[in-house]
């Protein structure tokens, strides 16, 4: 299967801050990738980094066959990217931003956009900068989806949408990719609504890459069980084996990507009595923020 | 298929700059008429009032200039036509959108910069022309060939602060913009402060020389913000 | 193209630093120097000085005598009849002339000539006022002349040629022998002057011609004065003693033309170069007082002449001590801050253009000056990136010196020598 975008030990820092440190993913050909991770863990540089926004001050990064930081129009043409916060042209209007992508991109499909737009009920004629924030996300994510790109990058598609807007726009986003076999790259810090839609994910934290996965196979591995809290489990850390340590009112709770048995085991090394012991199951919310923490 | 993508690509950028500059881009052309009809009421009062060989002695003794409130209209055209431009174009990191189309950025911003510096030229040129029409009607084409020679620097200064203006919008770091309009202040305040005419007749080609280098200018202040660096 | 880029805005900087920071930094050194006037006092046969310095005059014989106002007044009774005579005071004779106010008045031409009448960018239309007026007295003319193929009167009122006019002046300028295009034209629209004396016109051939109007119709001299053709200009005199007709400027010396004949005599000058310097020329019943002096060079020239124009005395006027000491420490300071300074405009020119010049320090001090700003240069590069400077930043900043190096650090080098260093914009 065809590598369309290649990280290898990214680095980029900001005023002496380390971003990126040592970075390294793939996404291939087909499917819908998730770069999560929590605010300021790095995502938004990967992505400027992918588009060329930046060049890194280590590392390697080719999308769709080119250095990031040298994108050639022909590349660029292949891509659609759909701006964190949903930027764009505000002086035009819906339709004269239509016509005007229009020009850039050969396989540009027109119904594709209107069929999108056509469910807002506002005019053509309106200026983009007169649209509410959920109106102006279905406007920027059309002119995306008309290009027909092969790979298609949605930095922090979330931001600023609400419940309504997020899941209009992940419906638009997982038919898309199934009828036209578009390659995803999105990311996002509001995770809940990602379960469904995303098929590999990448998160990311101080500017690594903590975790990688196909979607079931993050729900095979990880999982979590509680247990009665005592003076011995309120000192466990995190170990290899316990991936997050939690003590709320009177149960500590243990999450890890290991069988029940070592964690028990570990557990036991650490004096800790396993009282009222039970497997709690995960949401994918819970699961994310267990593994990157809450803090 | 590549030129037919270019032509395309071009086609769409003019559409663009189009939509930005199909109402804003008049205003400078509405204060133009306004400056040409204060310049002819001017010459055709002392005319009227005082007789031919008054306006003549006005203007060639003593240097009395009938088109003095155009002194800084192509600067403030050069600096409105940018903003026009480039305001929609760099704000709110809009420039993201620009690098992102697939065309040479460089080439594309060209174009956006020869549109602005035609339609600059398209108005100084009717200034010149129409001054020197204005004034050929009360006095000798020699007077008219002073006069073009008078607007030519304030003309000059139009490109320059159009170009500095661009450059300003177009970089990302606060102190750099302050650096770039300080260096356009210098040039532009040097040709617009003299009185007199034909003040500026043997150093037109240095500051002809000067705005050409600011246009080359913009070249690396865009790569640099594309690069991210500050 | 990205490195011209870059070179192109460094430049610009360079050029608008060089523009802004040596003014600024003058204003520190206090510019108060001492300029002087020269005349000779006939009477007492020695020059006399009147000091100028920061609004104050004062007054000085060559001898060092100081000397009061009344005291210079009666040194200089030419210079100041007008004064004299309403203090009573007027000399019976002077160095043995009896004074006379008329012949002194009639012989009292008094010249100035600056390098920025020289580049004064005109109009090319010239005025021929009627010589013989009669009782209406010297009045602009209602037309203005321009030299093509031909001389071309155009009407002010109807902005029309007056072809007739036009014509017959046309016609008396031919007949002279006049040819066209003219080189040079000298004319004086000046209505306040005693009579009218023409327009003075150089002819393709460098020959000069005078050309007046009289009772309307033309009267043409042709001379046998043929000019070089490194003439400047030539401008037309009303002296009331009625001697000269002219002067003709060159890039070295100064001519007069006679009234006789428009012979041409030359100014007993020592090296004088009208493009750059100011000429004054005062007549007095008994001498010509020539000086020229340029500026901020605490140096004036005097030459003394008979009415012949030969010379009886030179004078250098060199500032004092301390005055030199002072210009010495400001062209020491900036020329150790900065290699060279930029102007748009300068005393000596009308014209705004770039004009670069030095400072007139010693060349140790501007190379300690470039040594100290490529010094800091490579060390804010160390600080600031941890390596250090390209070469072609280097040489940038040798060739500019400070300039350079504020310019690289604030916009960032011309080219990467490390490979996380951001270039200039």
């Amino acid at each position: 299967m065809a590598t369309l975008v290649e990280c290898d030990q990214l680095r980029h820092s900001y005023a002496g801050k380390q971003v990126l440190d040592g970075l390294s993913f793939q996404v291939r050909k087909g499917g819908i990738y998730g770069l999560l991770g929590k605010n300021g863990a790095g995502k938004t540089t990967t992505i400027n980094i992918l588009m060329g926004f930046l060049e890194p001050s280590g590392g390697r990064c080719r999308v769709l066959g080119d250095p990031s930081h040298r994108l050639r129009p022909e590349t660029r043409r292949k891509i659609g990217l759909l701006h964190e916060g949903f930027t764009q042209h505000d002086f035009m209007t819906i339709a004269e931003l239509e016509k005007f992508y229009r020009h850039f991109y050969p396989h540009w499909r027109p119904e594709v956009f209107t069929q999108l737009v056509q469910k807002l009920q506002v005019p053509a004629s309106r200026r983009l900068s007169r649209l509410s924030f959920g109106q102006r996300s279905q406007v920027c994510l059309g002119l995306v989806m008309a290009q027909l790109p092969e790979l298609m990058i949605l930095d922090d598609y979330s931001m600023g949408l609400d419940a309504g807007y997020r899941r209009l726009l992940l419906d638009y986003l997982h038919a898309y990719a199934q009828e036209h076999g578009t390659t995803i790259l999105l990311t996002s810090h509001v995770v809940q609504d990602l379960e469904r839609l995303m098929d590999h994910m990448f998160i990311i934290q101080n500017g690594r890459l903590l975790y990688s996965a196909e979607r079931g196979r993050f729900f095979e591995s990880f999982r979590q069980w509680r247990f009665q809290r005592s003076p011995q489990s309120d000192r466990l850390e995190k170990t290899d084996v316990l991936t997050s340590v939690e003590h709320i009112g009177k149960h500590s709770i243990v999450c890890s990507f290991h069988d029940e048995a070592q964690v028990r085991q570990a557990l036991l090394q650490k004096d800790a009595a396993l009282e009222d012991w039970q497997e709690i199951p995960l949401g994918f919310e819970d699961a994310f923020l267990n593994l990157t923490g809450k803090y | 298929m590549k030129n037919m993508h270019a032509t395309q690509a071009v086609r769409g950028l003019l559409y663009k700059e189009w939509i930005k500059l199909r109402y804003l881009g008049l205003v400078p052309f509405a204060l133009l008429l306004v400056g040409l009809g204060d310049s002819f009421y001017d010459m055709h009062g002392m005319k009227s009032a005082n007789g031919g060989l008054s306006l003549w002695n006005a203007v060639i003794f003593r240097s009395h200039m009938p088109f003095e409130p155009m002194r800084y209209l192509p600067l403030f055209s050069g600096v409105w036509l940018a903003a026009v431009q480039f305001v929609p174009e760099c704000f709110n990191r809009r420039l993201r959108l620009f690098f992102h189309l697939p065309v040479n950025e460089h080439k594309a911003l060209f174009l956006i910069l020869g549109l602005g510096a035609g339609l600059l030229s398209a108005l100084v040129g009717i200034l010149c022309l129409a001054q020197a029409c204005i004034t050929s009607l009360f006095m000798p084409a020699e007077a008219a060939r002073l006069s073009i020679l008078t607007l030519a620097p304030w003309c000059l200064a139009g490109f320059i602060a159009y170009a500095a203006t661009a450059l300003i919008l177009i970089e990302t770091s606060p102190v750099r913009r302050l650096w770039h309009g300080g260096a356009g202040t210098v040039f532009v305040l040097a040709l617009v402060d003299a009185r007199g005419y034909g003040s500026h007749i043997d150093g037109l080609p240095w500051f002809g020389l000067i705005a050409a280098l600011w246009f080359a200018t913009i070249s690396n202040v865009l790569d640099r913000a594309k690069r991210g660096s500050s | 193209m990205m490195l011209l880029s870059r070179l192109a805005l460094a430049l610009l900087s360079v050029l608008a630093l060089a523009k802004i920071l040596p003014g600024y930094v003058e204003q520190v050194f206090p510019r108060d120097y001492e300029t002087v006037l020269i005349a000779y006092s006939a009477d007492q046969e020695r020059l006399i000085f009147k000091h100028y310095r920061g609004g104050n005059w004062s007054y000085s014989d060559d001898r060092g005598n100081r000397l009061t106002e009344d005291e210079m007044r009666a040194a200089l009774p030419f210079a100041h009849i007008r004064e004299l005579e309403r203090l009573g005071r007027l000399p019976d004779e002077v160095a043995g002339w009896p004074f006379d106010p008329e012949a002194a008045a009639r012989h009292g031409t008094r010249m100035r000539l600056t390098p920025r009448q020289l580049d004064k960018p005109d109009f090319s239309l010239y005025t021929l006022m009627e010589s013989v007026p009669g009782v209406k007295g010297l009045e602009t003319p209602p037309d203005l002349f321009r030299m093509t193929d031909r001389i071309e009167f155009i009407d002010a009122a109807s902005n029309r040629i007056d072809e007739d006019k036009s014509r017959r002046f046309s016609r008396a300028l031919a007949a002279a022998g006049f040819t066209h295009p003219a080189r040079l034209v000298g004319d004086n629209a000046s209505t306040l002057k005693s009579y009218d004396n023409g327009a003075l016109l150089v002819d393709a051939q460098w020959r000069v011609f005078h050309l007046w109007q009289v009772n309307g119709e033309p009267r043409v001299t042709r001379t046998d004065t043929i000019l070089p053709p490194s003439v400047l200009a030539i401008r037309v005199l009303q002296p009331p003693s009625r001697e000269y007709h002219g002067i003709v400027i060159f890039p070295d010396q100064l001519l007069l033309l006679d009234w006789e004949n428009h012979i041409p005599h030359r100014l007993p000058l020592d090296g004088h170069r009208p493009a750059a310097e100011s000429f004054s020329a005062e007549e007095t019943p008994l001498h010509w007082e020539f000086s020229h002096a340029r500026n901020e060079t605490g140096v004036r020239k005097f030459v003394l002449a008979d009415r012949q124009l030969n010379p009886l005395l030179r004078h250098t006027w060199h500032e004092g001590d301390a005055d030199a000491g002072k210009r010495a420490i400001r062209a020491n300071s900036m020329g150790l801050l900065f290699p060279f300074r930029l102007e748009f405009h300068i005393d000596e020119n009308t014209q705004r253009s770039l004009y670069f010049s030095t400072f007139g320090a010693p060349w140790p001090a501007t190379l300690a000056g470039i040594a100290a700003a490529l010094c800091a240069y490579i060390l804010w590069c160390r600080r600031r990136h941890g390596c250090l400077p390209h070469g072609l930043d280097l040489l940038f900043v040798l060739l500019t010196g400070w300039f350079g190096a504020i310019t690289l650090a604030v916009l960032g080098p011309l080219m990467r020598r490390c490979p996380d260093l951001p270039i200039s914009g």
